[in-house]
């Protein structure tokens, strides 16, 4: 060995390199050290270790070879171990008292030291997908048995899980499928496509909430609506299932009269909620004034729903996001579902474009009731001595393509398109000795979204994913109306008025947004963003004619010019970082710039969020989250109505923002109960509503639109409430009550003189109980009972009459008081439903009956001001909506 | 299998128990108030107006009452200056309570009233400065004949009004112009540009706020009917008033109610409210002082 460095020293002087004499030392230096420690493994002892920890053994071992060994006590196990090793070397003697304990040695410096083994990281990603149709499961999950660490599977069924376990196991387990074990082969980049088989038998969970358990044992903070036969076959209002009808039985929703005017999320407002449809946002995610909402379940695959924690990839709204995912298609056969209900029909058609590549999904619904309804109404008015009838419709489409373009490459291409009509005619011609008044009334309401997304999937790599999106959102209300009104004498004209108006309120937004998410650990989740988006705004209306008996007045016409286009941009980072088995943090930040005529608006929203496992049991959640709104919903009515009107933030009006703070507690107990709490407070600004007395000018509703800005005014909000969601679930049952005690208020400068006023859905209790249970294996039953407060409305109690100053006595005013301050009636029903289903060859059909509003109550809708002109005193009567409605549907599946 | 019976005997249990669900009967009962309307000006002797509320959903033909047994107290920067009389009016002019007393510029005004079954009421009000007009000229002026009536004219003028003393805060202003007829006081319709300013309709006149004025400027239009045959050519007199905030955001807001009225809608969220600052009741007590200018036409 001396000759062999001597050689090469040799062969580096001879060939006069310029090596420095510093290089050649230390290299020889190095060289005659390891071949002299080779020589000391290489000895050979007799050793014997009895029930000894491997500190000692190697304390023992040190005495026994007189070689020095060197390590850390905290390297080791308190495991005892014996062995008995006769002329062995000292490699093999360390090379086995070490292999258990995950450590190695090397010898330098005349000392064995002794390390701990370095193995390299395996990163298995892939996709979870149904074995069946081929779709990819959203928020499977993965979760690898030796080192028990877990992750779930994002919108795409796409998941990344990196360990330190050669072989890794991996455990995937979805709601309602058999979960599934996966050995994972040698090399450290995996890539795994996981097929699980849809399992009846399996406990669902239903609703998945702080309830539920998910991988690392982490409750999740938001809540996910599986839409299984246990939620479906909760009542319904008419045979529909709908999933933001189900979400207003969780706690913090609060909700006006049957569902109507929408959703109210922990005291926001209606305009405040982030829905999205597969990621697109919805401006008005409502039919019917909110009693439906544009998601036939049949549709849906996903839906999440979050009102306290806010991940910092969610922006653009204050107080809640609603996700819905839909099918993509089944890309291995063809199918097809129909139904038909007491409201409304549906079909479905998938099938595969390309078998195992490619999919598409069509589906449709449209009401069915305009023929009885319009029938009815003639009926009505041919009693009330007038002609004419009204009339109300909704339909939508929804069609989506997929296409997979190789293993780590998917596209994806959907449509959808809603509307909703009403139309109202009316003649009147009453007579009365020689006075007749004539007058007609034609009146054409339509409005819907209209929806699009091209959406390519990426994966670089094992770890990271992207997501490169191009949508767009359109909400369109159109309204033309005809007036015509004529009184005469003796056939002389007294007076004659025409009135046309056509009104259009559109908004449109067109985005492109790149998405990654990157997994560089299992204790780290990245995900990180850009989004930018243009809106366009085309309130107002197109024309407007008063032609009376005087003379022609026009007073709006061709408005077409008061488009209004703004920019935004979004860019967005946050970690789920999981700090060791006990706290996870989910932190981030949303910027967003708002560019509009003469003002920027750059944003910062910093998102956190931390789950505490305190037991195995009990789990602790907090969050604080900073939302910023851009886009406001002027509203008259609070009621939901389509003609509210949607408008950006200007140089004059700030955007909304809010300040939530929530914190919780979590509990299992039994084996299939649960307990979770909440507590939060909100605080909103920059709230934006007509100032008082917008309404009273003439065309309401018409010309305001034009110059709302100069109408409305700016005030702040302030939403507590404690919640608390108890709910039991098994393979037969789930049940759930849910309670929230809170109080919402506004304080504008302009309305109710400045005074801080409840807001319209301050609902301070509200109650929810919800039983469903599978009797037989074909019968399923369930009943629903909601009981909350009543809303806060406006309404004028007492009247007084204005003294001139002048002295004389004038009109009579009436006195709304404090606004807001008049409590309705507290809201109760019960509902009550029974399904039946039936296997058949290739599907199954199934029947499903209910009762809605089962005691008939008359919950109030609104208070109808009265006037008696006999008298010229002001009274109220109280108007119902729904009352008690059976209700029944079939449905084929094949 | 009794586990099901048991669901299905709770289901029923809501059920019947539900069953005898009536209609819900609302409370409409009304919280009486006293309303005290007075808009004082050291011009005149302090009057104020005391009546009761009206039950809206009570009992039918109901009118207003006007009590005349109420201690009316007023004070001054605090003091005790005197308790109001009563004055039953007449025909024309509602019971009304009054002083012997013209209120002061910028001092302090107390007005409390105890009425029997009625909570105590009081409210605060001052008079703010006098503002000059600086200027006051014809710029257009427009006659047209009715063609039906012979001699009758309608005018419509446009005047230029300049301020002496507008302040960097913000100011009200309440307009009026009117014309004396045979001894009768007949107002005319002011108008000014769109966005700016307030018509009254319960009382004549615009209400402004000094940012409807542009360095002090304001063009406004006056419109009146004047009959020649029953009248000769008098000078046209504009009133400026300058007025608390609370007298500007009083009579905003009865104006617009009136408005409101006419095109209510049937949802009773959407409602108007008229602007208070009687404590324990309603109505205004706010001060003003005026200014007069005339113009020929």
């Amino acid at each position: 060995m001396l000759f062999c460095g001597f050689q090469i020293f040799s062969n580096i002087y001879l060939q006069k390199r310029p090596v420095s004499a510093k290089f050649f030392f230390l290299f020889f230096f190095l060289f005659c050290t390891t071949i002299y420690g080779q020589q000391v493994l290489d000895n050979k002892y007799d050793f014997v270790v009895t029930n000894q920890t491997l500190p000692d053994g190697l304390w023992s071992l040190t005495e026994t070879t007189d070689v020095q060994i060197v390590f850390s006590n905290n390297d080791f196990s308190e495991k005892e171990y014996s062995f008995s090793f006769q002329q062995k070397s000292l490699r093999f003697i360390l090379d086995r008292l070490l292999e258990n304990e995950g450590l190695r040695f090397t010898y330098e410096d005349d000392q064995v030291l002794i390390l701990k083994k370095t193995t390299p990281k395996v990163t298995v990603s892939g996709y979870v997908e149904d074995v069946e149709t081929g779709e990819r499961l959203i928020g499977a999950n993965i979760y690898e048995v030796k080192s028990q660490l877990g992750t779930t599977t994002n919108e795409y069924g796409f998941f990344s899980l990196t360990t330190k376990v050669v072989k890794p196991v991996l455990e995937v387990s979805y709601l309602g499928y058999a979960t599934y074990r996966l050995p994972v082969g040698g090399s450290n980049k995996e890539q795994v496509l996981v097929l699980l088989k849809p399992s009846l038998t399996l406990t669902e969970i239903v609703v998945v909430g702080r309830d539920s358990i998910s991988n690392n044992n982490f409750t999740e903070s938001a809540t996910e609506l599986n839409l299984s036969e246990k939620l479906i076959s909760l009542p319904t209002l008419g045979g529909e299932v709908d999933v933001l009808r189900i979400m207003q039985q969780l706690p913090g929703v609060q909700n006006g009269t049957d569902g109507l005017g929408g959703l109210y999320v922990r005291g926001g407002n209606a305009d405040q909620n982030l829905v999205l449809l597969d990621g697109v946002p919805v401006y008005n995610p409502y039919h019917a004034l909110g009693l439906y909402s544009i998601f036939d379940h049949n549709i849906i695959k996903k839906v999440k729903y979050l009102r306290g924690e806010f991940p910092a990839r969610y922006g653009g709204r204050i107080s809640s996001v609603v996700d819905v995912r839909t099918k993509e298609g089944n890309n291995k056969e063809y199918h097809g579902q129909g139904t038909v209900g007491l409201i409304a029909s549906k079909l479905a058609l998938e099938g595969p474009t390309q078998k195992n590549k490619g999919a598409f999904f069509i589906s449709a619904r449209r009401t069915h009731l305009d023929p009885f309804l319009k029938r009815y109404s003639e009926q009505e008015r041919r009693d009330n001595g007038d002609t004419g009838s009204y009339n109300y419709y909704f339909g939508e489409v929804i069609a989506k393509l997929n296409h997979q373009l190789s293993a780590k490459d998917r596209i994806y291409l959907s449509f959808y398109k809603g509307n909703d009509t009403y139309q109202n005619d009316k003649e009147t011609d009453r007579l009365s000795d020689d006075f007749r008044d004539q007058s007609t009334l034609s009146q054409d309401l339509t409005w819907g979204n209209t929806l699009g997304v091209l959406r390519w999937n990426h994966q670089f790599g094992n770890k990271l994913f992207t997501n490169l999106t191009a949508t767009y959102s359109q909400f369109k209300f159109t309204s033309n109306e005809l007036r015509n009104e004529q009184y005469t004498l003796d056939g002389t004209v007294l007076f004659a008025d025409f009135i046309q108006s056509i009104y259009r309120s559109r908004i449109n937004t067109f985005s492109v947004k790149y998405d990654v998410e990157y997994v560089p650990s299992p204790n780290h989740y990245i995900r990180a963003g850009i989004v930018g988006s243009q809106h366009l705004f085309s309130p107002g209306a197109v024309s407007q004619r008063d032609s009376s008996s005087i003379e022609e007045e026009v007073l709006s016409e061709d408005v077409s010019g008061l488009e209004r286009e703004v920019l935004e941009a979004g860019l967005y980072f946050e970690d789920d970082w999981q700090i060791g088995k006990k706290l996870k943090i989910n932190w981030g930040a949303y910027v967003s710039l708002f560019a509009v005529p003469d003002k920027n608006y750059l944003l910062v929203d910093p998102r956190l969020a931390l789950q505490w496992k305190i037991t195995r049991h009990l789990q602790f959640s907090a969050s604080a989250n900073r939302m910023t709104q851009q886009l406001h919903l002027l509203t008259r009515t609070d009621s939901g109505f389509p003609s509210d009107l949607w408008v950006p933030s200007t140089s004059k009006i700030k955007p909304q923002r809010s300040w939530m703070f929530d914190a919780g507690l979590n509990w299992r107990f039994k084996k299939d109960w649960s307990v979770t709490t909440s507590a939060y407070y909100k605080r909103m600004s920059n709230l934006l509503n007509y100032t008082e007395g917008s309404n009273a000018l003439p065309n309401t509703g018409v010309l305001i639109s034009l110059d709302w800005e100069n109408r409305v005014t700016t005030g702040t909000g302030l939403s507590k409430g404690i919640e608390l969601l108890l709910k039991k679930e098994n393979a037969k049952n789930v049940g759930w009550l849910s309670y929230t005690l809170s109080e919402s208020t506004r304080q504008f400068d302009e309305i109710n003189s400045g005074e801080r006023f409840p807001f319209r859905y301050d609902l301070r209790h509200v109650l929810n109980l919800s039983y469903s249970r599978q009797l037989t294996e074909r019968w399923r039953v369930a009943g629903s009972f909601a009981i909350y407060s009543g809303s806060r409305i406006s309404l004028a109690l007492n009247e007084w009459q204005y003294v001139r100053q002048d002295g004389k006595p004038d009109f009579v005013y009436q006195n709304f008081g404090e606004k807001n301050s008049y409590t309705l009636p507290a809201y109760h029903r019960l509902d009550i439903s029974a399904s039946y289903k039936k296997e058949i060859p290739k599907g199954y059909w199934s029947v499903d009956m209910g009762i809605y509003n089962v005691y008939n109550r008359r919950n109030i809708y609104y208070i109808e001001s009265d006037y008696n002109p006999g008298t010229q005193t002001l009274g109220y009567t109280s108007v119902s909506l729904i009352p008690v409605l059976p209700y029944v549907s079939l449905s084929i599946s094949i | 299998m009794s586990e099901n019976v048991s669901v299905l005997l709770f289901v029923c249990s809501l059920v019947f128990f539900f069953s005898c669900e009536e209609e819900e009967t609302l409370d409409f009962s009304e919280d009486k108030k006293l309303v005290l309307l007075s808009n004082f000006s050291p011009d005149s002797l302090l009057r104020v107006s005391l009546s009761t509320t009206i039950a809206i959903n009570g009992a039918f033909g109901t009118t207003t009452n006007y009590p005349n047994d109420a201690v009316v107290e007023f004070f001054e920067d605090g003091i005790f200056k005197e308790q109001l009389s009563y004055h039953s009016g007449n025909d024309l002019i509602a019971p009304f309570y009054f002083s012997n007393f013209n209120p002061k510029i910028e001092s302090n005004y107390l007005l409390q009233a105890k009425v029997n079954d009625f909570r105590e009421i009081e409210s605060r009000g001052k008079v703010p400065p006098v503002v000059n007009i600086q200027s006051l000229s014809l710029t257009d002026s427009t006659v047209v004949e009715d063609a039906n009536i012979l001699g009758r004219l309608i005018y419509n003028l446009s005047v230029e009004l300049l301020l002496e003393n507008i302040l960097d805060t913000t100011q009200y202003f309440h307009l009026k112009a009117y014309r004396f007829i045979n001894g009768k006081t007949r107002a005319c319709n002011l108008s000014t540009a769109e966005g700016t300013g307030t018509p009254l309709l319960h009382e004549s006149g615009v209400l402004l706020r000094s940012s409807d004025f542009q360095q002090g400027e304001l063009n406004v239009g006056i419109d009146f009917i004047f009959n020649e045959n029953i009248e000769s050519k008098s000078p046209i007199y504009l009133e400026l008033r300058h007025t608390e905030e609370n007298y500007y955001r009083f009579h905003k807001s009865i104006g617009e109610q009136e408005a409101f009225s006419a095109n209510q809608s049937v949802f009773s969220s959407e409602v108007f409210f008229i602007y208070n600052n009687v404590e324990n009741g309603l109505g205004n007590f706010s001060g003003y002082s005026a200014v007069l200018d005339s113009l020929l036409f």
